[in-house]
């Protein structure tokens, strides 16, 4: 038999051998392949028509893009009175809902020197404070992409832009949480891929919206259906004026932003205490005291800060307020105080809880105290 | 091979001419028959479930609201998802824990993925490859956003994703340290927690803390040795090896293996935080995950490390 067994012992070694050199164990390997991660995106492009005196204006026109410095929803440099002009915007949000809304910022209004017959009728003349932003009237609506203004379509608030200061910002919901001005949407956002349409006019007069509104469902632009602008009772005193303003357009995502609106309320974080001193009763034997003989605190629990009389202090933290005096007349004379109005009289301090938003006033009432 | 070959004719021509020189004598022949050698098996088997926004993939029902999950839903229910199957053999291209193609900022996620392995204890890995990184288009907002980190934008330019997505890592072991759910002889389990996919902060440690993917280690070795270390080297019905009939602590060995016959559960969460910028729009990030098992026994160096 042993050559049987060297046989085995053989094969044994040139079995390890060939295992070696294929495969060195066991082993298995699963691979998921192609795992993607892809954001999606917001982005607003815009595209404008505009007509001004009811003719095509190219210059303040363009095709759907992502606005660069230059593309100007109105430029006009030689306005005269009964002047109008009518701008068709088209929003387009791609593949995503968005919220949208527009912001409108004044940013310059001037006189730019003055002619003779606006010194006439500008009375008294107002150097460097134009008035045409008082004089041309604006109204937008959310338009079915016609660029006529039609009876069932929702006028936005608008009025002129000089009822913003310079350098303040009007902004309009357009589709926000609280509701959305297109009549083929639910109140929200808009729906991804879609195109919505504002209208929007101006006239450097009276502009009448009533004439200026047309039947549903008509068609064609301004060149057929003008808005009725009455420039008859401008006077000289917008002569050479300028205005500019800024007009911007958000998109915003909705996904995980169910509250989202364009004009969040701010909510007051701090609040105002107002400490008032008041001396009624004095010793008619000594020498006259006054509201300035008396240091005046209060504290939150972080040690006294140092008030004044009838001096509003804000921009404090919510917290329980102690409001405590001390006498500096160093005269050995003493005072009985009472605490009040919002304060609450604890003997010899008042206390007072501050809530976000309030705005409280504590009363000291100083007696002085004779033997 | 010949020499092989020769070594068997020679034997089988051994046998023969001892069975032949037998026949004419009184004898007694004793057999021992059915010797066998039969090779184990290291085989992996994956499953996953996807959640996603509150939202869990059901196969063929596509996407339904999770309990507490409230309107409006993204993604839509019933719109289809892929990123649920049972325990299989993953195929190319096929079956992918991650494929999302809208993400948002404030989107989040989690993927419970079960791997288990046949009959013998094995050595484990994770590999991550990316195979995509790329800003895909450039939209408006994330060019002036990109313009403003001062990076490039555009068709094959670095995508920002990867960046920005954060990863949560845990063993999802339920309230009983191991893995008592996987037993091929009982149907039921008392570990509730055991791979429900929600992470349990007291019981199951996180191996990856809302880390991006490049700070992800991959060595399920660590993670399943850690475990022990953690809830069972202390405890005395705890067994090193990792076998304990399914018990306390089954399925965490002292030295990390995966233990056969178990079936482990992993959550991984992922998570594209609200603050995320518009640099990221539209980017893609795309990666093949890979599980690896090598056998244990004789393999004290698996996957090649020394």
């Amino acid at each position: 038999m042993k050559k049987i067994l060297l046989s085995i012992a053989t094969l044994g070694i040139v079995g390890a051998v060939v295992i070696g050199g294929t495969t060195a164990i066991f082993s298995d390997t699963e691979v998921s392949t192609g795992n993607t991660f892809t954001a999606g995106a917001i982005d607003l492009q815009i595209d404008n028509e505009s007509y001004y005196n009811g003719e095509f204006n190219q210059e303040t026109s363009w095709i759907q893009k992502d606005l660069v410095e230059g593309d100007w929803f109105f430029h006009f440099e030689d306005l005269k009175p009964g002047d109008w002009g009518e701008d068709t915007i088209s929003l387009h949000v791609n593949n995503n809902d968005s919220y949208l809304c527009a912001d409108v910022t004044l940013t310059s209004n001037q006189d730019n020197g003055s002619t003779e017959p606006e010194l006439n009728d500008e009375d008294p003349y107002t150097a460097g404070e134009g008035e045409l932003a008082d004089n041309v009237h604006f109204i937008w609506w959310a338009d079915d992409g016609d660029n006529v203004l039609e009876s069932d379509e929702e006028l936005l608030p608008a009025g002129t832009l000089g009822a913003l200061g310079i350098g303040q910002t009007a902004t309009v919901p357009l589709a926000d949480a609280n509701g959305n001005i297109w009549p083929e949407d639910e109140d929200g956002p808009l729906p991804g891929d879609s195109t919505r349409y504002i209208g929007k006019a101006w006239c450097f007069g009276a502009l009448d919206v009533n004439a200026s509104t047309y039947a549903q469902d008509s068609d064609s632009g301004p060149d057929v259906r003008p808005i009725v602008c009455d420039g008859s009772q401008e006077d000289n005193s917008t002569q050479t004026d300028s205005m500019t303003a800024d007009i911007s357009f958000r998109a915003v995502q909705s996904r995980h932003n169910e509250q989202f609106v364009c004009k969040p309320e701010t909510q007051p974080t701090t609040a105002t205490l107002t400490v008032d001193k008041v001396i009624t009763i004095t010793d008619p034997n000594q020498p006259p005291v006054s509201i300035n003989d008396f240091d005046l605190f209060i504290d939150d629990g972080g040690g006294p800060v140092q008030v004044f009389d009838e001096i509003a202090v804000t921009g404090l933290n919510p917290d329980d307020y102690t409001v405590t005096e001390t006498y500096t007349g160093g005269d050995g004379r003493t005072f009985d105080a009472t605490f009040g109005i919002n304060c609450v009289d604890q003997g010899t301090f008042g206390t007072v809880t501050l809530a976000a938003g309030d705005n409280l006033t504590c009363r000291i009432i100083n007696v002085e105290t004779t033997d | 091979m010949k020499k092989i070959l020769l070594s068997v004719a020679t034997l089988a021509a051994v046998g023969a001419i001892v069975a032949g020189g037998t026949v004419a004598f009184y004898g007694d022949v004793e057999t021992s028959t059915g010797n066998t050698f039969t090779a184990g098996s290291i085989e992996l088997k994956v499953d996953s479930t996807s959640h996603y926004n509150g939202m869990i993939c059901e196969g063929g029902a596509g996407w339904q609201p999770e309990e507490g999950t409230e309107q409006p839903y993204y993604p839509e229910q019933g719109s289809p998802c892929d990123g649920t199957w049972s325990e299989s053999n993953l195929t190319d291209g096929v079956q992918k824990f991650f494929n999302f193609s809208d993400l948002k900022p404030g989107d989040y996620g989690e993927d419970t993925i079960s791997l288990h392995v046949y009959d013998n204890d094995a050595w484990g890995q994770f590999v991550i490859t990316p195979t995509s990184d790329s800003d895909n288009t450039c939209t408006g907002p994330e060019q002036d956003a990109e313009d403003a980190n001062e990076t490039l934008c555009g068709e094959g330019e670095d995508g920002e994703m990867d960046e920005n997505l954060y990863f949560t890592g845990w063993l999802d072991q339920g309230s009983t340290p191991g893995f008592q759910c996987g037993n091929p002889n009982s149907t039921s389990c008392n570990d509730i927690y055991e791979g429900d996919n929600v992470y349990q902060e007291r019981y199951e440690g996180t191996f990856w803390d809302n880390e991006t993917i490049g700070d992800l280690t991959h060595n399920i070795g660590d993670v399943l040795a850690g475990a022990y270390g953690r809830y069972c080297a202390d405890n005395p019905s705890a067994s090193a090896d990792g076998h304990n009939d399914y018990g306390i602590c089954h399925g965490l060995a002292a030295d990390g293996r995966m233990v056969g016959s178990t079936t482990y559960y992993f959550g991984l969460a992922w998570d594209l935080p609200l603050e995320t910028g518009n640099e990221v729009q539209s980017d893609e990030y795309i990666a093949d995950l890979t599980f690896e098992v090598e056998q244990h026994r004789n393999n004290p160096n698996p996957f090649g490390d020394e």
